[in-house]
C-alpha cells in the first residue's frame, strides 16, 4: 500500500491506495494535484529519517509521500 | 447489537491528541541520532539540504530554529514556521524537512535574530524546564 499523509490539525490525515488499483490511483493523482495546487510541498520521506526529495510531479515510485503547507516567517 | 455496543464504549476509550500523533510522526521521520538528541535534550540537529550547514531544531513553536557552529555555539537563531494550525511535533517535522529538503525557501521566509536572542531562549527554556520539574514533585 502507499500512503499520502496530509499535515493538519489532527496531526495529520493519512491516504493509504493500491497502486495496483486504477481507480484509487486516480483519486490519490488527483489529491496530489490538488494538495500541490494549494501550495502544499510534496516530499518523499528517506530512509530512516534521513532528508528525503521533493515530489515534482505524481509517481507511484514513492510509497509515502509527506505534504508540507506553505511556510511563513515568525 | 455488538457493533453498536462497541462503537458506544469507543467513544469513552482514551483518544490519541492531536500533540500526540504529530510527535508519533515526528519520531518516525527522525533518524537514530535525531531521535536520541531529541529525548535527552529536546532539540535535534539538522543539516541544510543545500548548504551543508548544521541546524538546531528546538521542541518550540516559534524562534525555535539555530543555525549552529561546528562547536555547537549558536550563529543566529531563525524564526520560520507553516501557514497553517499544526500541533507541535508537525511543526518541528515541518522545520526538519523544509531545512533538508528546501532549505533555500525556509531561509527566504524565514526572520533571522542575533545569537544573543538563542542565550535568552535558553535562560527560558532552563526555567520551563525547572519549572516543570517543581510540578511533577
Amino acid at each position: 500500500m502507499h500512503v499520502q499523509i496530509v499535515l493538519d490539525h489532527t496531526g495529520d490525515t493519512r491516504h493509504e491506495f493500491d497502486p495496483a488499483d486504477a481507480s484509487a490511483v486516480a483519486a490519490a493523482e488527483a489529491r496530489f494535484r490538488e494538495l500541490t495546487g494549494k501550495g502544499f510541498r510534496a516530499v518523499a520521506p528517506g530512509p530512516n529519517g534521513d532528508a528525503g526529495k521533493i515530489v515534482r510531479a505524481f509517481d507511484l515510485k514513492s510509497e509515502q509521500v509527506l505534504f508540507i503547507p506553505q511556510l511563513q516567517g515568525g | 447489537m455488538n457493533g453498536l455496543l462497541r462503537r458506544f464504549w469507543a467513544a469513552f476509550e482514551p483518544r490519541e491528541t492531536a500533540e500526540q500523533k504529530s510527535m508519533r510522526l515526528l519520531r518516525a521521520h527522525l533518524n537514530a541520532l535525531q531521535r536520541r538528541q531529541f529525548d535527552e535534550h529536546c532539540w535535534f540537529d539538522v543539516v541544510g539540504g543545500q548548504s551543508g550547514r548544521q541546524y538546531r531544531v528546538h521542541r518550540a513553536y516559534v524562534t525555535n530554529v539555530q543555525e549552529v557552529a561546528t562547536d555547537g555555539a549558536c550563529v543566529q537563531v531563525l524564526c520560520f514556521s507553516p501557514r497553517a494550525h499544526l500541533p507541535l511535533g508537525d511543526v518541528l517535522l515541518v522545520q526538519k524537512v523544509a531545512l533538508e529538503v528546501f532549505e533555500g525557501d525556509a531561509l527566504a521566509v524565514a526572520c533571522r535574530w542575533p545569537a544573543s536572542a538563542a542565550r535568552r531562549y535558553t535562560s527560558l527554556q532552563f526555567l520551563l524546564r525547572t519549572a516543570r520539574t517543581a510540578n511533577r514533585s
